[in-house]
Formats: structure tokens, C-alpha cells, sequence
């Protein structure tokens, strides 16, 4: 058997010993083996093909003889008359309404809610720059910083007496002296004309 | 780039009426390849036999489906390739051994042939194949008895040609190494 020279120089590059080896077939087949393997794969081929086109009664003979002597008799059993009853009972259902297909538009709710969002989110965002840029929140900011009695002293300890003298005189006419009022016990209290008989300490 | 027989072949496969003699001009082109690539990995006639059979039919059944981006050569190796390797690992369950194991008995298959020489180098070579991995046997066959360019190997078994031919290397190193120990 001649050889392919390229092979056989790689051979002989990689294993000199190799290289030596008889190139012969060792292994032997039958007599006539290919002569006859054509007309075997074509008549599996078409055996194939009979059992696919092939009725179902000719195939199940032809698959198995005693399956297909086989008496095809219904052994289960029915109620004598339930295809008649089932007719009837099918006919009185009512006919199904077919209920529309509603799409539900996702994509168009959640583009929708983003922008809904996107909105309040710069609305808050333009709320809180203009509320940090007010000088009066500063004001606002410090009443909430004072939670306690004792911080609210020491914040009034810190404050002007002619600040608290200005602000009383600019808000004289706003004050609520009823309000006011309410704070003093009335019964306590000497009437007017004796405010100026005797001196008496309100603080009594 | 098909032979033009094979293109003469695919021409009438695909016409009704010519179908079954393009398919006997198949065989009788690659009946002997095939089987003896195949016979080289099953080692068995009767399971060649077999294998084979089934081979021809699956072509038979997908020949109409066959691309011409590839030689039907190559598709052809691959499918009996692929066939053999099914046989091989469904013996492998039935026997539960494992590939190695069942290399082992296609070793005793080989001795049990009448001709069979333990002295003669040819059939030491027989030997050694069943004693490598199965794609590096494959590799082996490809290249050593039908002389497959590297190019067409990577395309029969979707490996790259550097890997093939490293794997090729290998496998004549331990096949020389095999023949000369034993």
C-alpha cells in the first residue's frame, strides 16, 4: 500500500520505530462483505419506510402476528344510556362569553409612573433649594433645635434685652391679650382703683 | 469546495426519481473508508456491521439537509465518527466498565482474532491504539491509515489543527513506546 510521502515523513520525524511498522490491514472482513452491504441498507431502508406509511392493523401484523389476532374488543363499560344523557347535558350549558383580551400595557404604566415620579422628585428637589436659600428658616430651623426647657433658657440667655424690647413694640398691637390674660389669676388680683392706693406685689 | 462527484451526487439525491442511485454511487464511493475508520474504533466485525448500517441510514434520512459550506466528506467522518463513539459508550454502560476497562476487552477481541501475532509489529500496533484515549485513537486512525490533512480533521472533530497535531505527536510517541516494551 503506497503511503502519502508528506505522512510518512512526519511519521519518521516523530518515530523512527513507528515509521518501520508495515503499513498493512491487519484486521479481516467476511468474503464479499461490501458487495452485498448496499442491498442491506436499502432494504432497511425501506423497511423503514413500509412500518412509517403503512395502515396501523398492516403494521401491527407486520410488527406482531399474535398482537394483531388479538380480538379488538372494548373490554371496558358504560351506563346504557350516557351518551344520550351527556348530549343533553352538554346542549343546556350555556354558551361561555368569551372574555375580551384586555393588554395590559406594563411598559406604558411604568413610563407613566417613572414621569409622575421624575416630576415630584424635582418639585421636592426646587422646594428644599428654596427653603435652604431662606434666611427666615434659619429662624425656624433653630426654634426645632431647642427641644428641652433648659436649651430654651440657655438660647434666651443669648438673646438682646433691646431685641426682646424691639420685638414687643413692633408686635404690641398683634398681642393676643386675652391670651395673655389667661395667664393671671384675676381673683388674686386687687381691683383697679386699688392698683393705685397700695402697693401691692402681683408676684404675692 | 465539493468533489465534483460529490456534488453529482448531492444533484441527484435531491431529485425523487434519482434518489436511490445517487445513494448506491454513495455507498460503493464510501463503504470502505467508512468501515474501516469504524472498525478501527469498535474493533468487532458484526458491531462495524452494525454501526455502519446505521450510519448509512441517518445519512440517508439527513442527506437533504446537508449544507455545502462543508466537504460531504468531512460531514460524512463526522457523522460515523459521532456513531462510534455512541456505540462505544453505550457498550460502556451495558458492560459497566469503565472506557479504559472496555478498552481492555477490545484488546482481547484483537487477540482473538485466528491471524492475530503477538510478534509482528502491525498487529503491537493494533494493540497500542486500544490503549489510548478515544479521541486520540481517532486522531491517530485519521491521520496514520486514511492520511486526513489536518485542516479536514479540525472539521471532522471541531478541534483546533495545533491541538490535532499534538495530539497525533502523543499518540505516535506512546504507540512506539507500547511496541517497544512489549
Amino acid at each position: 500500500m503506497e503511503r502519502n510521502e508528506h505522512i510518512q515523513n512526519e511519521l519518521n520525524d516523530i518515530s523512527t520505530e513507528l515509521a518501520k511498522v508495515p503499513f498493512v490491514t491487519t484486521l479481516t472482513i467476511p468474503q464479499g462483505y461490501f458487495e452485498g452491504l448496499e442491498n442491506q441498507i436499502f432494504k432497511q431502508i425501506h423497511n423503514e419506510e413500509v412500518v412509517s406509511n403503512t395502515h396501523s392493523k398492516e403494521e401491527i401484523h407486520q410488527l406482531s402476528p399474535l398482537l394483531s389476532e388479538i380480538i379488538h374488543k372494548n373490554t371496558y363499560q358504560v351506563a346504557p344510556d350516557y351518551f344520550e344523557q351527556n348530549a343533553k347535558r352538554l346542549a343546556d350549558i350555556p354558551k361561555q362569553i368569551v372574555a375580551p383580551v384586555v393588554q395590559f400595557p406594563i411598559r406604558k404604566r411604568i413610563i407613566q409612573l417613572a414621569i409622575a415620579a421624575s416630576f415630584i422628585g424635582l418639585i421636592g428637589f426646587f422646594f428644599y433649594i428654596s427653603l435652604s436659600q431662606d434666611q427666615n428658616h434659619d429662624i425656624v430651623r433653630k426654634g426645632l433645635e431647642i427641644q428641652t426647657e433648659e436649651a430654651f433658657n440657655r438660647y434666651l440667655d443669648d438673646v438682646n434685652e433691646e431685641e426682646i424690647i424691639a420685638y414687643l413694640d413692633q408686635h404690641y398691637l398683634t398681642t393676643d391679650h386675652n391670651e395673655i390674660g389667661g395667664f393671671v389669676d384675676t381673683e388674686s388680683l386687687p381691683d383697679e382703683a386699688a392698683y393705685f392706693e397700695e402697693a401691692i406685689l402681683i408676684n404675692n | 469546495m465539493n468533489h465534483p462527484d460529490d456534488l453529482f451526487i448531492l444533484a441527484m439525491f435531491r431529485k425523487p426519481e434519482s434518489r436511490e442511485k445517487a445513494f448506491a454511487i454513495l455507498i460503493r464511493k464510501y463503504q470502505e473508508k467508512l468501515y474501516w475508520h469504524i472498525r478501527r474504533m469498535v474493533v468487532e466485525h458484526e458491531d462495524t456491521n452494525d454501526v455502519l448500517q446505521n450510519f448509512f441510514i441517518k445519512v440517508w434520512k439527513g442527506l437533504d439537509q446537508f449544507r455545502e459550506d462543508s466537504q460531504l466528506y468531512t460531514w460524512l467522518y463526522k457523522i460515523a465518527t459521532n456513531e462510534s463513539l455512541s456505540f462505544l459508550q453505550q457498550k460502556k454502560k451495558r458492560s459497566s466498565v469503565s472506557i479504559d476497562g472496555y478498552g481492555y476487552d477490545l484488546t482481547e477481541n484483537i487477540k482473538a482474532d485466528k491471524h492475530f501475532d503477538a510478534q509482528k509489529a502491525e498487529w503491537k500496533l493494533q494493540l497500542a491504539m486500544q490503549q489510548l484515549p478515544e479521541k486520540q485513537k481517532i486522531v491517530f486512525s485519521l491521520r496514520y491509515y486514511d492520511e486526513m490533512p489536518y485542516e479536514t480533521m479540525s472539521k471532522v472533530l471541531e478541534t483546533s489543527e495545533g491541538a490535532l497535531k499534538a495530539s497525533y505527536h502523543h499518540a505516535v510517541k506512546k504507540i512506539e513506546e507500547f511496541i517497544l516494551n512489549h
